[in-house]
């Protein structure tokens, strides 16, 4: 159907190599890109593309407008973290990425695939098959246990859990033990890795994180934002933060900054004097 | 394709169109994905045990609701009394108990005769000649009453009738003499033997028997019994000679059943019920009731299959009485021919109209029920949705279509409703039973009426049990998975207040529309002026219910003003809770006040009704005394002997009962029942002040009628006009109409001379007798002369003008009473909702209630802050339920009674209120002491 994204699967492999909870493939914080390469600019090397999106809320006099008319490229197998100040219209960019919403104009590919024209049937399954998602919080259905929770899109897609798969991206997270409890019983770190492994269950094209580690402390989140950073690194796959956090925006290969609902900038190699810095500026502005 | 995907399932997952981004028309099977939506909502259930459990009591509650009523309609369409009297009798012949009116098309209305209809005494020939008769016995049956050696009269065991027969049917029953010898003079008499026990009396004694020729002495000659016990369960008999019996029948040509019996070997045929329905289709047609039937509609007189009197034109200027195929008899009767069950309808005037009450009532009532149910169930679920809006939302996020969250919500209730439904089944035959007995205390129903036990009704049960809770998921979950995927992304589910603005339109249409049926309620005719009242109730609360989220918040944001200024912390926090929850607030408050109005505005205006008929009767009433007789009524002659009382001037007996008016011309509803009354047209002067509009009262003799406004208005008649109508027993007469008198709900509509009414009265008694004086005699004289006259006539009470109670509606009062015990069973199913949604509403605040705690809040803040809600709930419930309620019925009080205030005991509208309360705030108070009682931090942790 599609001119075939390059598959995750294939790289999974490596995955299996990475060891428990502390993913090390990424190195210290803001240290230099890893080897995974940067590909290109061209159209094929990303994974979404937002091609003058608009997006307004509310109707009449009441209406804002989110977005004006921004056009980006998600790189593929990198980690891109989206920052802004709080009204840049950074949420909103990840909710039309994510083919949460549509735009009021302009189009957002998946690859090649163009999600403003999907109804909300398909953009349902199209997330749910190439897309995974780590919320801020409240991301587990708390009758679930852990193991149901991270295959959840597995079931609603009426597909086959294979167990190995299972057992291996558990692994990857470090939840291979908890796989029997209920979220009720997880703290809040566990819960977020859950939601990690649940985003990576349908091995999707992008994983989107909507300020994955607000609702943690600083120890958990680092280990948190070292688990996102790894499986780019070991698995290539393609990982999507928004954060308002520089520390956080550190771990990314790429930082785009969003004001006033365009992107004003774009930092390679972050680390979390720069981008603060950054903020600053964009602060002042 | 996409690979890793495991190929076996490949097909099935992709069934639901995602193979095909923004096609159209998606595949209709299901696919294999259904298995991982069941298989979320079994786990969805038994993690949230508690909050299915409202949902699984409104469906329990429901399917016993719906049981009921469904065997309470089958057992309308085929049940039937066992008959008594004519337990030993295979056949049996009655004439038909209604009157009808064939209409060119749709279904013949029926209207029920409330007199006993009776057969010509010469058909009992015509029935013996039948082949396969061995014998047909005409059966005479009057009521009588026994008057002791001390002056005790004595009616009917457990207020039934006492029944004067023919010795020469006692083998219908068969009563066997079991002392003593058959009575052979006009003055002996057998009892059965239950009726002289309590009598006191025994063979050789003397005892005197009233009857409509007054009261003679008879001397006891024997004792009968039938095959079991010492009388009838519900009837006494007493034997007289058969020529005795007759004459005191006071129809000496007419029969009131011919009992049929068969010689050897001859199908008697008539199986009733279901099964005896289809079996009739496949048997031959040569039974003996079949047989009988056909000897009948040869002599001219059929059976129209409903029984009821044939009213049709027949070519002789609407003056021909009967239906189609003996048209030409102008007494052309309707008869019925009876076996097995059904031969109750016969012996029991009241059995057939048991059957249709039931049809009827329970017929609606299903409809009702089931509305109520969908109501409940939707409310109850639409809660148990919306409180699970967030997670809802993460599952369209991540994984769900909307279909999908439509079947797993489909499927959880589905799994709750399954269990739920036949759980109810079983207690709902039982509530049938229940239901049963009181409709046979309060009257609607024949007390030995039973019902008809079938697999039906729990069938019907299942499937609109399933259906309704089907039904309401989808209505519950449409908005809920309108919600955007984002919600999920939002750190807490804040209520959106407003309400759509087609809500808001239609709340107000209804609250005018309301305000319209309280100004009907002053022009509709008297009668009916309780039906816009009660209607007027019901469109105000449907309104108030619409609109509620934005009354509350414009009450609550009223009443929060005093709370604040009554206390700093609580008041300030239910003030605000309730202003920023008004939707919340409107799902607690809305059952409530659909309870306090609609029960109060239900029972006070039948109330103020019954009220109306004796206020408005004693107002006309301008007599200076008033007889009455114990139990059955006054024996006519009484009136002209009280006449002979020094003193007295006028005395009029009243005669009530009903007759049938027939407009022919009117396409919709030819048939009207009205209360009538006969009265003595010489003997009103000082006894009844009727203000008449047109024409005048005392020509009210001979064939003549007097109509009221309205009766005259709804038929389209005036003075001088013939009217058709139909008596009481079904006999047809066409008077002139003498006079058109203000409507007074006391005297009915139609006012008729006592001599042509009595006649046609099964008991051919007065009700009472109005007595006035001549103004210049004694009154002390004449209270004396009247005393004298009742000491001669056993039974006979001397009252004042404040004593006359006139007959009620008697359709009207036992369906005033029937939707008493009826609506109470409802108020008791809406109670169990109200609770649980408190229940739920409350439990679902356990993590804003731990959250105050964390806060700085103490236990007993935050349950002075939960107090002081409940208290806005209930208070806002009783303040609309009692206004919604009021306005109409003190228009309705004012206009038949003349005062503001509506007639009935007071205590009602108090326990309705007390009732009301006490659910509220027992269902907020309970829960909400066990969520305060859990530790706040893991409050906040476990639940969301």
């Amino acid at each position: 159907m599609t001119a075939g994204p390059v598959r995750i699967s294939g790289r999974v492999a490596p995955g299996g190599e990475t060891s428990g909870g502390t993913a090390s493939g990424g190195g210290m914080p803001g240290g230099t890109a890893s080897g995974g390469g940067m590909p290109g600019g061209t159209a094929s090397g990303f994974a979404v593309r937002l091609e003058a999106a608009t997006a307004v809320y509310g109707e009449g006099a009441a209406a804002v407008t989110a977005l004006h008319g921004v056009t980006a490229g998600i790189t593929r197998g990198a980690f891109t973290a989206v920052m802004g100040p709080s009204g840049s219209g950074k949420s909103t960019f990840l909710h039309l990425a994510a083919g949460l919403e549509r735009p009021a104009s302009g189009r957002v590919l998946l690859g090649d695939t163009d999600l403003s024209g999907l109804k909300e049937t398909a953009l349902t399954e199209l997330r749910r098959e190439r897309i995974g998602f780590v919320f801020q919080a409240y991301n587990l259905i708390p009758a679930l246990d852990v193991s149901d929770n991270i295959t959840l899109p597995l079931r609603f897609a009426g597909r086959s859990v294979d167990p190995a798969w299972l057992t291996e991206i558990a692994g990857a997270v470090g939840l291979g033990e908890l796989l029997g409890r209920r979220p009720s019983e997880l703290s809040g770190g566990q819960q977020q890795r859950v939601a990690i492994a649940r985003a990576l269950v349908t091995r999707p094209d992008v994983v989107f994180a909507d300020e994955p580690t607000g609702a943690l402390d600083t120890g958990t989140g680092a280990q948190v934002l070292r688990l996102l950073r790894g499986l780019v690194d070991s698995l290539g796959q393609t990982v999507v933060m928004v954060t308002h956090d520089p520390v956080a925006a550190s771990y990314a290969h790429t930082v785009m900054f969003l004001a006033d609902g365009r992107i004003v900038g774009e930092l390679d190699a972050p680390t979390a004097e720069s981008v603060a810095a950054r903020m600053t500026h964009l602060g002042e502005r | 394709m996409r690979g890793a995907v495991s190929d076996r399932r490949m097909g099935a997952g992709k069934s639901d169109g995602g193979a095909r981004p923004g096609g159209g028309a998606r595949p209709a099977g299901p696919g294999r994905s259904i298995g991982g939506v069941r298989y979320v909502a079994r786990k969805s259930i038994l993690a949230r045990r508690a909050q299915f459990i409202a949902s699984f009591l409104a469906v329990l509650g429901g399917a016993v609701l719906v049981t009921a009523c469904g065997v309470l309609l089958e057992s309308g369409l085929f049940a039937g009394i066992a008959p008594q009297r004519y337990a030993a009798a295979p056949v049996v012949v009655g004439a038909g108990q209604s009157v009808t009116v064939p209409l060119p098309e749709g279904p013949d209305p029926v209207e029920s005769l409330p007199e006993r209809a009776m057969l010509p005494a010469e058909l009992v020939a015509t029935v013996a000649a039948v082949p396969g008769v061995r014998t047909a016995v005409g059966e005479v049956s009057f009521p009588a009453t026994l008057v002791t050696g001390e002056g005790r009269t004595l009616g009917g065991p457990d207020g039934g009738e006492m029944l004067g027969h023919g010795w020469g049917t006692a083998k219908l029953t068969p009563f066997a003499l079991r002392e003593g010898a058959e009575p052979r003079r006009p003055d002996e008499i057998v009892l059965d033997a239950a009726t002289a026990a309590r009598a006191g009396t025994g063979v050789g004694e003397q005892v005197r028997i009233a009857t409509a020729d007054g009261a003679t002495p008879y001397r006891v000659v024997g004792l009968a019994t039938p095959p079991e016990g010492d009388g009838l369960p519900r009837q006494s008999a007493l034997f007289f000679t058969d020529a005795r019996a007759r004459e005191l029948s006071g129809h000496p040509a007419s029969v009131a059943a011919i009992a049929v019996f068969a010689d050897p070997g001859v199908p008697t045929g008539g199986d009733s019920g279901l099964l005896g329905m289809v079996r009739s289709l496949s048997q031959d047609r040569d039974t003996l009731v079949e047989r009988v039937e056909r000897a009948l509609a040869a002599k001219g007189y059929g059976d129209n299959g409903n029984g009821g009197q044939g009213y049709g034109d027949s070519g002789n200027g609407g003056q021909g009485y009967g239906g189609s195929g003996n048209g030409d008899r102008a007494d052309g009767q309707r008869v019925v021919v009876r076996a097995g069950v059904e031969r109750g309808e016969v012996e029991f005037l009241s059995a057939a109209q048991s059957r249709s009450v039931l049809t009827l009532v329970s017929g609606s009532f299903t409809g009702f029920v089931l509305m109520i149910v969908v109501l409940v169930v939707a409310g109850t679920l639409s809660l148990m949705v919306h409180q699970r809006r967030r997670e809802i939302a993460l599952l369209r996020a991540v994984a769900a279509t909307p279909r999908q969250v439509h079947r797993m919500l489909a499927t959880e209730v589905l799994l709750v409703s399954g269990v739920a439904t036949p759980a109810g089944i079983g207690p709902g035959y039982l509530a049938a039973q229940a239901l049963r007995d009181g409709f046979a205390r309060i009257g609607v129903i024949e007390d030995g009426f039973a019902l008809s036990i079938g697999p039906a009704p729990a069938i019907a049960t299942l499937v609109l049990c399933l259906g309704a809770a089907r039904i309401a998921v989808w209505v519950a979950a449409r908005r809920q998975v309108r919600v955007r995927p984002v919600e999920a992304l939002r750190e807490s589910a804040v209520e959106r207040p407003d309400i759509g603005r087609g809500r808001v339109i239609g709340g107000y249409v209804l609250l005018g529309l309301a305000l319209v049926a309280v100004a009907a309620v002053v022009v509709v005719p008297q009668s009916l002026a309780a039906v816009p009242a009660q209607f007027s109730s019901m469109l105000a609360l449907i309104g108030i219910a619409l609109l509620g989220p934005r009354l509350m918040a414009a009450l609550s944001r009223l009443a929060g003003a005093s709370l604040l200024r009554r206390s700093r912390v609580a008041g300030y926090l239910a003030a605000a809770n309730s202003v920023a929850g008004s939707r919340r607030l409107a799902a607690a408050v809305t059952p409530l006040v659909l309870t306090i109005g609609f029960a109060t505005s239900q029972f006070y205006s039948q109330t103020t009704l019954s009220t109306a008929t004796q206020y408005q009767a004693r107002a006309a009433t301008v007599a200076d005394f008033v007889l009455a007789g114990a139990g059955g009524g006054v024996a006519p002659d009484i009136a002209a002997a009280a006449r002979h009382v020094p003193g007295v001037s006028a005395t009029t007996p009243l005669v009530a009962t009903e007759v049938v008016a027939v407009d022919r011309e009117a396409t919709e509803e030819p048939l009207s029942r009205s209360t009538a009354y006969g009265i003595d047209a010489t003997g009103l002067t000082g006894t009844l002040d009727l203000p008449v509009a047109s024409g005048s009262l005392r020509e009210l003799r001979g064939d003549t009628v007097a109509l009221s406004e309205t009766e005259a208005l709804w038929l389209g008649k005036k003075v001088g006009d013939r009217v058709d109508l139909v008596l009481g027993d079904g006999t047809p007469t066409k008077p002139r109409v003498i006079a058109l008198y203000r409507p007074n709900l006391g005297f009915g509509d139609v006012l008729l001379p006592s001599d042509a009414v009595l006649p046609h009265t099964t008991d051919r008694l007065a009700d009472v007798v109005l007595v006035a004086t001549a103004p210049d005699a004694d009154r002390d004289a004449v209270a004396t002369g009247l005393s004298a006259l009742a000491k001669e006539h056993p039974g006979l009470a001397v009252g004042d003008r404040e004593s006359l109670l006139v007959a009620q509606d008697t359709e009207m009062e036992a369906n005033a009473w029937l939707n008493r015990l009826l609506l109470a069973v409802v108020l008791a199913y809406v109670a169990l909702s109200v609770a649980t949604t408190l229940v739920t509403i409350t439990t679902g605040r356990a993590r804003e209630l731990a959250l105050l705690r964390l806060v700085g809040g103490t236990r007993r803040q935050v349950t002075r802050m939960l107090a002081l809600e409940t208290s806005l709930v209930a208070g806002i419930a009783v303040l609309i339920g009692t206004a919604v309620a009021a306005v109409p019925l003190t228009i309705l009080s004012l206009r038949l009674i003349d005062t503001p205030l509506p007639s009935g005991p007071p205590w009602v509208f108090a326990a309705i209120v007390a009732a009301t309360v006490l659910t509220g705030v027992l269902s907020i108070r309970i829960p909400a002491t066990r969520v305060l009682r859990a530790r706040p931090l893991e409050a906040m942790r476990s639940r969301e």
